[in-house]
């Protein structure tokens, strides 16, 4: 009986979540978004309810014209406030040796994907790409709060 | 074999008319280097893809989100390009015409003076009526690759570019890097980064990092050439005209800043590399901080597939995400 409570309440905590980020950037009309590979990460401050959300596109990202259409990430920053702003990070393509040059910067500010020093307005989420070994493996969600969630690619 | 001249936008210019609307003249208008080969293979088999330029141009207008500043038609209906096409065919008509312009350019170009000094007049000085058929390419074959990293590193070597390099296609990516070069080579720094622009097959240094992850920023800070910034832009017309007047009051973009633009996901998600002139108001004038109106469009230099080559136009700001601009310029 506690498992299934338990179970209840991440599932509707995962909803909303997903509702929120769903809502505010329309992901429904994002194309190829498959919502089972979200990985999320919420927050609350100052009793405002905050969320980040790595999406997932198959086909969904075109890097240059002519070009097929490949899969790819974005993170999303989806306060639930409607009069605060949300952040949508650039497209990060899910290819082995593009994903492997972020590893290659010297300055760990060009990992960023959100919250980089320059970025005017900055977004209160970090995402970053994370690597090993030279190699990008995941991407880390941290929230104003310190909050972190580790988003495998 | 048919003769088959290739077009190609190197030595990617921009001319920044300070006029009053967004008007180009001929006189302004950016052309860039572009030269004839004789006995191309008409159609070639092997396409490689350049290292992948944040690049895509919107070509739909649906809601006169694009302002083309191109006043003439430069396109020739003689010319027929197939998705599998990495060459392009021309008359003998235009191919006479191209010819002449060639030899025009050349010689303007011989005979500028290239130190930036006055970005209007420089661009000015080299540009003209430009030339049929200068093509924006999708896809660009091997031989290709070859002359555009040949073109690039004779441009990043004060080398006059050789005539076999002269004839390639283009891309956003692939212009904006060649003006790139150009206001590179104006710092005071240039000898020390001078080696990341030799041609390196498939492509040179600078060029890869350019067109990579975070390519803008990544080329600006990995070199430590100055400042970029990421312009982020969100919801209404009037805050995102609100923000973009703020930060051109804090210098960004300047005139001639390379920019990456990024478009959102109803227009696909797509970016453009382009080279900054100015912004435009919703009453279709030049924006003046000194009288300002409310920006609405953001008017750049590239090489368009919606306009077939290098052009100057205008974007409407509504869909963009985000512009990353950076002052390349010392």
């Amino acid at each position: 009986m506690k498992f299934l409570f338990l179970s209840l309440a991440l599932l509707v905590s995962t909803n909303l979540i997903a509702n929120e980020c769903s809502k505010r950037f329309s992901l429904s009309d994002f194309q190829g978004y498959d919502s089972s590979k979200d990985c999320a990460l919420e927050w609350k401050s100052n009793k405002k309810l905050y969320s980040a959300q790595v999406v997932f596109l198959e086909k969904g990202c075109q890097r240059f014209e002519g070009a097929e259409n490949q899969d790819c990430y974005y993170v999303l920053y989806c306060p639930q406030n409607i009069k605060e702003e949300t952040f949508i990070s650039p497209p990060v393509y899910d290819d082995e040796e593009y994903l492997n040059q972020y590893c290659a910067f010297s300055n760990p500010q060009l990992r960023m994907l959100l919250g980089a020093d320059n970025e005017s307005p900055k977004s209160p989420l970090q995402a970053m790409i994370d690597c090993k070994d030279k190699k990008a493996v995941s991407i880390s969600l941290k929230s104003a709060t310190k909050l972190s969630k580790t988003c495998k690619l | 074999m048919k003769t088959t001249i290739l077009f190609s936008f190197f030595l990617a210019f921009h001319s920044f008319a300070q006029t009053p609307t967004t008007s180009f003249t001929p006189a302004q208008y950016p052309i860039l280097h572009y030269s004839i080969s004789q006995d191309y293979p008409y159609r070639a088999n092997v396409t490689v893809m350049p290292p992948a330029p944040i690049c895509e141009d919107i070509v739909e207008e649906n809601n006169n989100a694009l302002t083309t500043t191109t006043p003439t038609p430069r396109h020739s209906s003689n010319v027929t390009i197939t998705p599998e096409d990495t060459v392009v065919t021309i008359s003998q008509e235009n191919q006479h015409i191209a010819e002449v312009a060639k030899d025009e350019l050349e010689t303007n170009l011989a005979q500028t003076a290239n130190d930036f000094s006055n970005e209007d007049e420089f661009f000015a000085s080299i540009t003209g009526e430009p030339p049929p058929n200068c093509q924006y390419s999708l896809r660009i074959n091997q031989t290709n690759v070859n002359k555009i990293c040949q073109a690039m590193d004779d441009l990043a070597n004060d080398r006059p570019v050789r005539e076999s390099a002269k004839c390639h296609v283009s891309n956003c990516s692939t212009a904006s890097y060649l003006a790139m070069i150009q206001i590179a080579k104006t710092r005071s720094d240039w000898s020390s980064i001078q080696s990341r622009f030799t041609c390196n097959r498939p492509f040179p240094e600078a060029y890869r990092l350019f067109v990579g992850p975070n390519g803008l920023q990544a080329f600006m800070q990995q070199y430590e050439l100055g400042d970029a910034r990421r312009i982020r832009l969100n919801g209404s017309a009037a805050s995102r005209s609100t923000k973009l007047q703020s930060d051109f009051a804090q210098g960004f973009p300047r005139k001639s800043d390379p920019i990456l633009l990024q478009r959102d996901q109803t227009k696909g998600g797509t970016g453009h590399s382009v080279i900054f002139s100015h912004f435009e108001t919703s009453s279709g004038s030049t924006y003046n901080p000194e009288s300002p109106e409310q920006i609405s469009k953001i008017c750049y230099w590239s090489s368009n597939q919606g306009t077939h080559g290098s052009s100057n136009r205008c974007e409407n700001v509504s869909y963009m995400s985000f512009i990353d601009a950076a002052h390349l310029k010392s």
